[in-house]
Formats: C-alpha cells, structure tokens, sequence
C-alpha cells in the first residue's frame, strides 16, 4: 500500500467517523418520520376498511331495501301492473299475472291501457290529467290472445294512478282486483232482499186486484146487456190477470234460488228443447242448426230452470228475425264449463240496449214483459254460471251460456 | 144446501165471496181472522172453508193447526196473494189443502168447490 493510498483511506476513516456521528441523528428523524408515515398509512387503511365496510353496509342495506321493496311489488296481494305513458305494459307482479291466469309477461305484454279498456275520452282526460280513476270490466279468458289459465269471464276492477316525477307523469299504476266473487254476492244479496220486497208486495197488491176482477166478475155474472159495458168489464178483468201474471212471474224470478238442484245431462235438456223448437219453428220459416257434445260431465242445477233458460233464449233470437233466418246452436266444452253459444241472423241490438237486456221488465217486444232475460240471468249466475250478449245491428246477436261442471260446483 | 165458511180478513173480498156463492145456492158464514174461524167451527160443521193465509190474530197456517186440534176434517181450499207463489208444483197438498192464488176468477173456484164437494 503507499502512502497517498493510505492517507485517503484515513482520510476516509475519519470523514467516516465524522459523517456517523451525523447519520445518528439522521437515522432518528428517519425513524420516526417512518413510523409516523407507517402510522399514517396504517390509519389510511383502517379507515379506508372501515369506509369500504361502510360502503359494504350501505350497499348491503340498499341490496335489502330493494329487494324488499321487490319483494312487495312481486308478492303483493293485490295485482300490479305498471304502464307507461302511452298506456303500453311495462311490468306486472304475479298477482297481476295471476288475475289474468297469464304464465310471464310476455303473454301479456302486448296489453295497452288505453286501448285495450275501450274508455271514453272523458275518463281517459282524467287519467291523463293525473287523476286515480276506477274502472271495472268483464274479461273473457277464451278470447285472450294468449292461453290463459283461467276460463269463463271475470269481472275485474282497474284503480289507476299516476306516477310523478317533478309534477309530471312519468307512468301509470294499476291495481288489479279480481272482484267476481263479490260482484255474485252482492247479486245475491240483492235478490233476497228483492225477494221478500215482492213477497210483501204481492200481497197488498193481489188482494185489491182480487177485489177490482171479484166485482167486475160478479157485475157479468148478473148479467149485463149493453155490449159496451160487458166489453169494458172484461177489459177490467183480463187486466187484473195480467197484472196477477206479472206479480207471478217476479215473484218466481226472486224466489231462483230456493229450488232443488240434481246433476244433469244438459245434453238432454239442449237436444230436448231444441226438438221441441225445430217443430214449433217449421210455420215461420226459421232454421235450428245444431252441434251438440255429447258424454260431458254432469252439471248440478235445476232441470225446470235450464229448460226454462233455453227455451226463452232460443226464442228470443227467433223473435228477432221476423223475416226468417237461422240460429246456430253450438253446445260444447270450454274448460270446466259447459257452453253453450246461439248465434241468430236476426236484427241486432244497439249497445245502449244491449247494456239493459237484463233489467227486470226492460222490453223492446210490444208484448213482452221485460222479465224473460231477467229471469234467464239470474237463473244462469244462481247456477255459478254466464249468460252473455253480443251483439251487431243488422248482423245478428249471439248468446252464450256457460254452466260449470259438477266438479267445480260449490254451494 | 152445502155451507161454506169463508175467511178473510178483507171484508170487500168476503163479500164479494158471499154474493157471488150465495148467488150460487150455497150456505155461506163468514169469519175475519183465524181466531174467529175457529170459534165458528165450534158450533158449526161447514163442507167446506175458504181460507186467507195472511192474516192478524191468527193466519191461515196457524187456523188449520187449530182445526187439527178441534179433530175438525173439513176440506180447505187456500186463498192467497203471496205465499209460494211460483212454487205451486213443490206445494204439500196435506199441508196446504187445496190452493189458489189471488186475484182468482169466481168461475175458477166454483170449478175447484163443485169437484171437492162432489169427490
């Protein structure tokens, strides 16, 4: 080694020395500036753990609340359907599908509330104007555009709201009710009620009439020479039965459902009754055709009223073609009901009159008494049955009639 | 001559009943309500009775009932405005006797009295 080399090696050494002393105390402020960085860092991360479960939480809260409020849509009671502005279905709950016996949405997507509720332009300003606003309607399940679980028809009732975003309507809500059931009990309701109206009726008015047909009968029977008068008092009398025929006739139509009920092959009552009219028909130039299933399950009821109900039907629609024509009489299975559809080519029927056929002593005939159809409905819907009208001017009017099978019957 | 007692409550139709079956040569006692009824068949034997079935005191049900307990056997025909009406075929002819609905045609029931008087 020479001696510069060692020189600058102490040299070395001593600066060495020296920078040891210094790096002392730089090594503590390093230190310390570490562990507080580590400290930090370490803070930053808990908190940030502890942000990222709270952002865990609020997600998992929000998660829940809608699944919740999903939950409440889907499993509600009541059906929901959603629809937007233009009145086209944006989503439904279950309950909804199931009033409409529909398997997904996409059976029943095509559903407008606009058009489908064939509303008036009054109601449909209201509900554009933002109003709740109810409306009820019969749905007939064979005529859905899709295969429905459901059968027969069904009266359900539409509550439509608005939804707002910023005081404008964004959508329409609508609560489905299936309200049949109720829509029956209150029809039978009413008739007992009707009834015993009747029943105290009668009386106080047959016993007057007893008494106005008792003395022109007994003025007759003394003899009566001027024709005029003999005439008049006939008049009186005939009058007093009529009126007793009409008494009659609304008593029996309150009085429905209080008769015995036995399973019937309505095979036999629709093939009967349309025998006996094909015979009667053959003067007026009117032709029954007939398609009868035959082998169906039995219904329960009463055979008086259902002969009753197809005699006064097929009738009606021979009444309405004083000219001729042909009634189509088709009776087959549809579900679990028994149907029964008569299409006439007779003149038709307006749909004012239409809405009216089946109010009691409603008549568009001179001489009926308003009471056949009355009688006919209230007999079918006694029997957890349909009876309804179609019908066009100038084109004929077809009557369906739908009984349930036995197996479906309850009383 | 055959008796026939009639009871109604409404004095117009029992008159009416009177005349006219007077007027054809029966025996006619009359009495306003059940109760009466009953009393006159304590001392009478009629042939046969027309009864109302709506009335106070004692209706028509209740007098048939009373006639049974009298051991009276008088044939009945029932004069009524209201019950039943519409289910005349499901009506117990024990339990009605004989049964026509008011307003009813005095001819009507001279033809219903004669085939129950002569039976």
């Amino acid at each position: 080694m020479d001696k510069k080399k060692k020189k600058d090696m102490d040299k070395e050494k001593k600066s060495g020395e020296h920078s040891s002393e210094e790096s002392q105390v730089g090594q503590g402020r390093a230190k310390a500036k570490m562990e507080w960085l580590l400290n930090e860092t370490d803070n930053l991360l808990k908190s940030l753990i502890m942000k990222e479960r709270e952002i865990i939480q609020t997600e998992d809260a929000l998660v829940e609340a809608m699944r919740r409020f999903r939950d409440l849509f889907e499993q509600s009671p009541i059906g929901v359907g959603i629809y937007d502005t233009t009145g086209d279905l944006l989503i439904v709950n279950k309950s909804y599908l199931g009033i409409f016996g529909a398997d997904s949405f996409n059976s029943i997507s095509d559903q407008n509330l606009f058009k489908d509720l064939d509303l008036s332009e009054d109601s449909m300003e209201k509900i554009r104007g933002g109003h709740v606003f109810q409306h009820e309607f019969e749905y007939d399940f064979s005529k859905a555009g899709y295969k429905s679980h459901r059968e027969g028809v069904a009266h359900i009732l539409f509550t439509i709201s608005p939804l707002f975003r910023e005081k404008e309507v964004i959508a329409y809500m609508v609560q489905a009710q299936d309200v049949t059931q109720r829509k029956q009990a209150e029809e039978s309701h009413r008739l007992a009620q009707l009834g015993r109206l009747l029943s105290d009726m009668a009386h106080e008015v047959n016993n007057p009439l007893m008494i106005i047909s008792g003395r022109a009968e007994l003025t007759l029977l003394e003899g009566v020479k001027d024709e005029k008068i003999k005439d008049t008092l006939n008049v009186i009398l005939d009058q007093c039965f009529l009126a007793k025929d009409i008494i009659h006739r609304l008593l029996k139509y309150s009085k429905i459902g209080k008769v015995e009920r036995n399973p019937i092959d309505m095979y036999k009552i629709v093939d009967l009754i349309t025998n006996i009219l094909q015979h009667h028909f053959q003067m007026s130039n009117i032709v029954l055709e007939k398609e009868i299933e035959e082998g169906l399950p039995m219904v329960i009821g009463n055979e008086k009223q259902l002969q009753q109900v197809f005699m006064n039907i097929i009738r009606n629609s021979a009444d309405a073609m004083p000219d001729g024509g042909t009634i189509k009489l088709k009776a087959f299975r549809d579900g679990n009901y028994f149907r029964v559809d008569i299409k006439d080519t007779g003149e038709g029927m307006s749909e004012k009159v239409l809405s009216r056929i089946f109010e009691p002593f409603f008549t568009t005939k001179q001489k009926g008494t308003g009471l056949g159809l009355a009688v006919c409905h209230t007999i079918i819907q006694e029997h957890g049955g349909m009876l309804r009208y179609e019908s066009n001017v100038g084109k004929g009017t077809t009557a369906t009639i739908m009984l349930p099978f036995e197996s479906r019957f309850d009383d | 001559m055959n008796t026939i007692l009639v009871i109604d409550d409404e004095t117009q139709i029992v008159e009416i009943l009177e005349e006219f079956l007077v007027s054809e040569g029966f025996n006619v006692e009359k009495a306003y309500n059940g109760r009466e009824g009953l009393d006159r068949l304590k001392d009478l034997h009629p042939d046969l009775i027309l009864l109302d079935e709506k009335m106070p005191e004692l209706g028509g049900t209740a007098f048939r009932e009373g006639m049974k307990h009298l051991g009276k056997d008088i044939p009945v025909i029932v004069l009524t405005g209201s019950i039943g009406i519409g289910q005349k075929e499901e009506m117990n002819k024990e339990e009605y006797g004989y049964l026509l609905f008011k307003p009813v045609r005095l001819s009507e029931l001279k033809k219903l009295i004669d085939e129950i008087l002569t039976s």
